[in-house]
């Protein structure tokens, strides 16, 4: 008698089919929902950025994970963490592994989007200005839409096109240590 | 032939879209209604002070003249003050829930506890009336603009303290509204 035909060949598949079938739903169903992120924030300047950020690094995203997050009012929210290799730290110590995580997110169908921010991509390089987030014990931009620099040409552009040069940023801190010092 | 190229191409770069947008949205919208209308639930974690210029935030839509009309109401659909505790740099966020990447079916917004607020625009706080405004914007899917030109809007998505400008709604911001709901 051949596996497909017995009556224990017939009841795995048609268990393995239910199975199959329960994932494809949920899949769905996630799919079917998407929740998107928008808001108004506070605008920060270059000087904001460089006194507000605890850590200023420049690194590439090299891996990536999406986690959830139940949140009251938000419900459930998709944020995903992104190994960094760091290539320069210009402001505190970074930890080992370097960790970011940003809002947005897609896992099992389901997806959170930031709208106005395109995430962060795998292999680009980035200057990022971050502040640690002690309710969630992570590390992440002051703001997606300021304080993500990507790399331009010699230079690293925020999502609203304004760029900076390293240089401007250590001559910046310079001044702000400078200023503190007085 | 290459005359009529060059003119083609030249009328397709003139009509390339100048760098201020008239407004953004991706025309996902609420099931319409004649008109549509959307309850807000203002939770008891928003001061009762901060009612009346919520209220005059969804006037300031409702008189636009579109056929959409927030209510004061019971509905999934909340306004809310806590910690935003995720987005250091947000003053309010608003969910925006979708069925199928069409359809709308939530709407919440959190008015960050994380900075100060007020109702009558003084200089050492953010303005209730001033940011809801722009939030309830984004519950048509009216998106956030980021120009220098577009700085006026009530979508421009940054504020100041002091900032009251955005009550009042641009002439593109009641153009946004139209386009998605009629008139």
């Amino acid at each position: 008698m051949n596996f497909h035909t017995s009556i224990f060949g017939k009841i795995i598949i048609a268990t393995l089919a239910l199975v199959a079938v329960g994932i494809l739903g949920v899949y769905v169903w996630n799919a079917s929902s998407r929740t998107h992120i928008l808001g108004t924030e506070v605008r920060l300047s270059e000087d904001d950025l460089a006194l507000q950020a605890e850590l200023i690094i420049v690194g590439t995203p090299v891996k990536s994970k999406t986690r959830t997050v139940r949140d009251g009012t938000a419900g459930t929210l998709l944020f995903t963490d992104w190994t960094v290799d760091i290539r320069e730290s210009l402001k505190g110590a970074a930890p080992d592994p370097m960790v970011i995580t940003v809002p947005g997110g897609e896992r099992f169908g389901q997806k959170t989007v930031a709208d106005q921010f395109e995430g962060l991509k795998k292999g680009d390089e980035y200057l990022f200005y971050l502040t640690f987030v002690p309710e969630s014990q992570w590390w992440t931009p002051l703001s997606t839409t300021q304080a993500v620099f990507k790399k331009d040409g010699s230079a690293y552009a925020d999502a609203g096109n304004r760029k900076q040069t390293l240089e401007t940023v250590r001559q910046r801190l310079q001044r702000s240590v400078q200023n503190t010092e007085n | 032939m290459r005359k009529i190229i060059l003119g083609i191409a030249a009328l397709a770069v003139g009509a390339l879209p100048v760098q201020a947008m008239a407004f953004s949205t991706n025309y996902h919208h609420w099931d319409y209604g004649n008109p549509t209308q959307v309850a807000v639930t203002i939770q008891g974690s928003v001061l009762g002070a901060w009612i009346a210029p919520i209220a005059r935030s969804m006037s300031a839509w409702n008189n636009a003249g579109a056929k959409f009309r927030f209510t004061a109401g019971s509905a999934d659909h909340n306004v809310a003050f806590k910690n935003v505790w995720w987005s250091p740099s947000a003053l309010a966020v608003t969910y925006i829930r979708e069925w199928w990447g069409v359809r709308i079916t939530d709407r919440d917004t959190d008015i960050s506890s994380r900075y100060p607020w007020d109702i009558d625009g003084r200089s050492t706080t953010y303005d209730i009336q001033n940011v809801m405004t722009h939030e309830l914007g984004h519950w048509l899917q009216l998106n956030d603009l980021y120009s220098s030109a577009d700085y006026w809007k009530t979508m421009y998505g940054y504020a100041g303290k002091g900032e009251t400008y955005k009550r009042t709604l641009d002439q593109d911001d009641v153009n946004g509204i139209k386009s998605l709901y009629g008139w």
